[in-house]
């Protein structure tokens, strides 16, 4: 069996459970996708997911089904996603091996 | 349930085609605002004021209801929701708040919408100058009512001849209602052109008044 | 580090959203002008360094870079012939407009056509009210950066709800100068009853009455659950409490001339003395009387002068605002005891007497707790931000003055009247009245009164090429256009012979593209480069346009792909996407236009797809339910 295209900390897949649950219509997982936006070329978007598409890459990992739009693959690819949470702000993380450049702020990246 | 596209037709359904969405170019369901594909929004449909307010053409209307669709409607498509986007969505949303601010002007207008209706049954009413004579009535009754504002010396006598007149439109708005009910269209005609002529006393009246105030 | 959060399906920010849609709100006006920002719908005024809020619409020209504010108030009284002040009076104005203004203005004045914009011969340069009015905007721009610690380049202006089509056309001309994308011009009442309607959750039927600095305006708005909906408006674009200061002046000159001393005064000394009028106005409003000293051609004069014979000067005034106030009402169909409230705006409504008169005419007491100065500036901010992030109220606004057409006879033929709700179009048609007539003259004019000259001249264009024909056979279709900014675009067709011709109009008093392409050329700022990087912006919205759109298609009807198509539009979008990381604008055209090109035989595929589905009946099916509803 392949490696999976990405995986996910417990903190992560807790919060993803934890969202989920919260949705008021049952969800069928979460999407990852990019789309080209903010200074330096890329952002990621994160979605729930209400079906699957037919070319979307499926990853299951601690009970979390991720959904990976086809677009999207080769720029998560072996990465980790996060949950991080401090005074100040939380939100999902990605650590990417891919990246080679962010932008100041962290919220877009070129590969 | 409808079983075939003919008696769609009968409906009243132009085009049930297909347009192609001038943003991702795919098929867009004829009269959609928005393509279901890309969601970039689309021209305006050519329908009529009545359609474009979900309303089915009729002279008894709330004006409540064509207010809160109205303002319903150019929440959804005024240029200020569109400030952000491409040149052709903002045009199309100009282009809707056009054609919502022309349907309403027509629909909350008694007289408006009776002329309208006139017109979308084929009947429409041509108020030029040949009407006014093919109706002596009409025109002793408007011929009356100048010489009693020639008289009328003070700003209550000019007031007094107003409310007349509004009196008398309200008694045509209710006529209108029952000819347009009945379908007798003959009879609306006739009182859509006197409803003109009293809208246009009014204003003539109104603007005597102010000049006797000054 | 980007922390995402999981959004709804397609609903995911944009990165850098408050970096990237930050917008101001712009009171651009006839004394002082003033800046805002809303975030989360509370409006904010922004100061300069000094923490001042207002700055005077003073600017001072010299050897070197413009003074704007009040340093350049400052040097009115130093070195007057250096300083325009009052600028917003001559916007979109020609020469022949001077003369009702005419003495009011102490400006040197060169010579143009009659239908051109004025130019000002100020500190030895010529420049037309719309650089001037730039210089204050680029002031204000500054401001705003240095306040904020980002670059600002949108922006909702405000202008007189009674400006005509031509001072909205400079006003818009003069942000782009400075820089400043115009979001929206939103007329200054409106913009005052969204500061005032937010507030306070006001509902019914509100008065807005507006005394600046040179214009007066009163609109009828109705308030209704975050729509604020304009019924009527009006007022006069050359009428305020500059006029009090002149008043004022006018009866110190005319006390010298009784005591012997020389009437004539130098241009210098005009501004000297209207600026120590304003004092004496100002001081008035709080103090019951005061006294001034007026240095001229070497005469020392002293005057004293109370509260009461200050209101009889301007009673004149004051009397013709609550006239043109009380004609609105009548003009919307409403009684005075309908209007529920009354908002003051403007600095001139801080004169006692104005209040009272007010108060008077609508009996009861009018609402003045935002601060007048500000309150329109606050009001502009909400909408920018609206516009921006998105927002729940809307505006609905009207034309305020009619538009029409010159017909035979010089008589004025309206095509959109006044108070119709905008954006508004109206076509209406004309004929030839001679036979074989192959060109019409037409001349676009705005106003109320009846015959053309009397009304404001916008525009005139002539239609050439109509297919010779007996008089009266041609159709001449000319439609009306005004957008949401309440600006006019007029086009013309000949519609018999299938022969079209559209002409579109630019205003006689406004700048032509040319002109405005050689100011930003000289302009010592960076406009040039903003205009460049606006063009950048636009391309990258489209792309991202055409990028959005082509993959929900694909998302869609992707199945419709060979794998040998699927890999040459993926080959187009990925020169796309290179092209916006970069700044090159051609570029990223030709890409988008490749990308085009690319995807020309799916689009075919999907229509067609689409078209079976409708004849297979599906659609139809879908569509007759809708119907059976």
């Amino acid at each position: 069996m392949p490696a999976p295209a990405m995986t996910l900390t417990d903190a992560a897949a807790e919060r993803v459970k934890a969202l989920l649950a919260k949705r008021e219509k049952p969800a069928y997982g979460v999407r990852i996708g990019v789309r080209s936006a903010g200074c330096s070329g890329l952002s990621y978007t994160l979605e729930y997911a209400d079906e699957k598409g037919k070319y979307d890459e499926v990853v299951e990992d601690k009970g979390v089904t991720i959904l990976i739009d086809a677009k999207a693959v080769m720029f998560v690819l072996g990465t980790t996603m996060d949950w991080q949470e401090d005074k100040l702000k939380q939100g999902f993380v990605f650590s990417n091996p891919n990246e080679k450049g962010r932008c100041g702020c962290g919220e877009s990246f070129h590969v | 349930m409808v079983e075939s596209g003919t008696s769609l037709e009968a409906k009243g359904v132009a085009h049930p085609l297909p347009q192609a969405c001038w943003s991702c170019r795919g098929p867009v369901a004829s009269g959609a605002a928005f393509c279901a594909t890309c969601r970039a929004l689309q021209p305006p449909a050519e329908i009529d004021h009545f359609r474009r307010f979900d309303l089915s053409p009729a002279f008894d209307l709330q004006r409540a209801e064509v207010e809160r669709r109205y303002f319903a409607l150019q929440r959804q498509f005024h240029p200020d929701r569109f400030a952000g986007k491409s040149a052709t969505e903002r045009l199309h949303s100009v282009q809707h708040a056009t054609a919502l601010n022309q349907a309403f002007g027509v629909l909350a207008d008694p007289l408006l919408r009776a002329e309208y209706l006139l017109q979308l049954s084929g009947r429409p009413v041509a108020g030029g100058e040949a009407e006014t004579v093919a109706d002596p009535e009409l025109l002793l009754e408007a011929m009356a009512l100048r010489e009693e504002l020639a008289e009328a010396e003070d700003a209550s006598a000019v007031a007094a001849l107003l409310a007349k007149t509004e009196a008398m439109i309200g008694e045509i708005e209710v006529a209108l209602s029952g000819a347009f009910a009945s379908g007798d269209l003959a009879a609306a005609a006739g009182l859509a052109l006197r409803f003109r002529y009293m809208r246009k006393f009014v204003e003539e009246a109104t603007r005597r008044r102010r000049q006797i105030g000054a | 580090m980007q922390l995402l959060e999981i959004s709804e399906p397609g609903q995911t920010p944009l990165p850098h959203a408050e970096k990237r849609e930050l917008a101001v709100g712009i009171d651009l006006g006839t004394t002082n002008s003033l800046i805002a920002i809303s975030e989360g719908g509370k409006p904010e005024v922004l100061r300069d360094a000094d923490g001042r809020v207002l700055l005077p619409s003073a600017v001072a020209y010299g050897p070197g870079e413009p003074v704007v504010g009040q340093a350049a108030r400052d040097l009115l009284l130093a070195a007057p012939e250096r300083v325009a002040v009052s600028i917003k009076r001559l916007m979109g104005r020609g020469l022949g407009d001077l003369k009702a203004v005419a003495g009011t203005l102490p400006f040197q004045v060169e010579a143009v056509e009659a239908e051109r914009m004025v130019r000002l011969v100020v500190g030895g340069r010529k420049l037309t009210p719309v650089e001037i009015s730039a210089d204050i905007l680029r002031a204000l721009k500054a401001r705003a950066e240095a306040a904020l610690g980002r670059p600002v380049t949108q922006a909702v202006v405000t202008v007189p709800a009674y400006f005509d089509d031509a001072a909205r056309t400079a006003t818009r001309d003069a942000a782009r100068l400075a820089g400043l994308q115009v979001l929206r011009l939103v007329n200054e009442p409106t913009a005052a009853a969204l500061a005032y309607g937010l507030d306070r959750g006001a509902e019914g039927l509100y008065a807005v009455y507006d005394l600046g600095g040179g214009t007066f305006d009163v609109s009828v708005l109705r308030l209704e659950k975050g729509v604020f909906q304009v019924l009527a408006t009006g007022g006069d674009a050359a009428l305020g409490g500059d006029d009090f200061d002149h008043a004022l002046a006018e009866h110190f000159l005319s006390q010298r001339g009784e005591a012997g001393a020389s009437p004539a005064l130098s241009v210098a000394e005009t501004k000297q003395l209207l600026a120590l009028a304003r004092g004496a106005k100002e001081r008035l409003t709080t103090e019951p009387e005061g006294e001034w000293e007026i240095v001229a051609g070497g005469v020392t004069s002293r005057h004293r002068i109370g509260r009461a014979g200050f209101e009889a000067l301007i009673a004149p005034f004051v009397e013709r605002t609550t006239k043109t106030a009380a004609a609105v009402l009548a003009d919307a169909g409403l009684g005075i005891e309908e209007i529920k409230g009354v908002v003051l705006v403007g600095g001139a409504t801080r004169v006692p007497l104005v209040r009272r008169r007010v108060g008077e005419l609508f009996g009861r007491a009018p609402l003045g707790d935002i601060d007048p100065d500000q309150v329109v500036a606050l009001g502009a901010a909400l909408q920018a931000e609206a516009l921006t992030r998105g927002g729940d109220t809307l505006l609905l606004d009207v034309v305020p003055l009619s538009l029409g057409i010159e017909t035979m006879g010089g008589l004025v033929e309206k095509v959109i009247p006044r108070n119709t709700p905008i954006p508004a179009a109206r076509a209406q048609e004309f004929t030839t009245y001679r036979d074989g007539q192959s060109a019409m003259a037409v001349h676009v004019v705005q106003g109320e009164r009846e015959l053309a000259p009397q009304n404001r001249s916008l525009a005139r264009f002539e239609l050439r090429g109509i297919p010779p024909m007996t008089a009266g056979a041609a159709r001449i279709r000319v439609t009306f256009a005004v957008d949401a900014d309440g600006l006019l675009s007029v086009t013309a067709e000949e519609a018999t012979t299938g022969v079209r011709q559209t002409v579109e109009v630019k205003p006689s008093y406004g700048l032509s593209e040319d002109e405005m392409t050689e100011m930003l050329r000289q302009s010592m700022e960076h406009a040039a480069e903003d205009m460049t990087a606006r063009l950048l912006t636009e391309a990258k919205v489209e792309a991202e346009r055409v990028l959005f759109a082509l993959d929900a298609a694909l998302k869609s009807d992707g199945d419709l792909l060979s794998a040998a198509a699927r890999g040459d539009i993926e080959t187009a979008v990925a020169a796309v996407r290179r092209t916006l990381q970069g700044e090159d604008r051609d570029a990223i055209t030709a890409a988008v236009e490749a990308l085009d090109k690319a995807t020309v035989e799916f689009a075919g595929q999907r229509m067609d797809r689409g078209m079976q589905n409708a004849l297979r009946g599906v659609n139809i099916e879908r569509l007759a339910d809708r119907f059976e509803q």
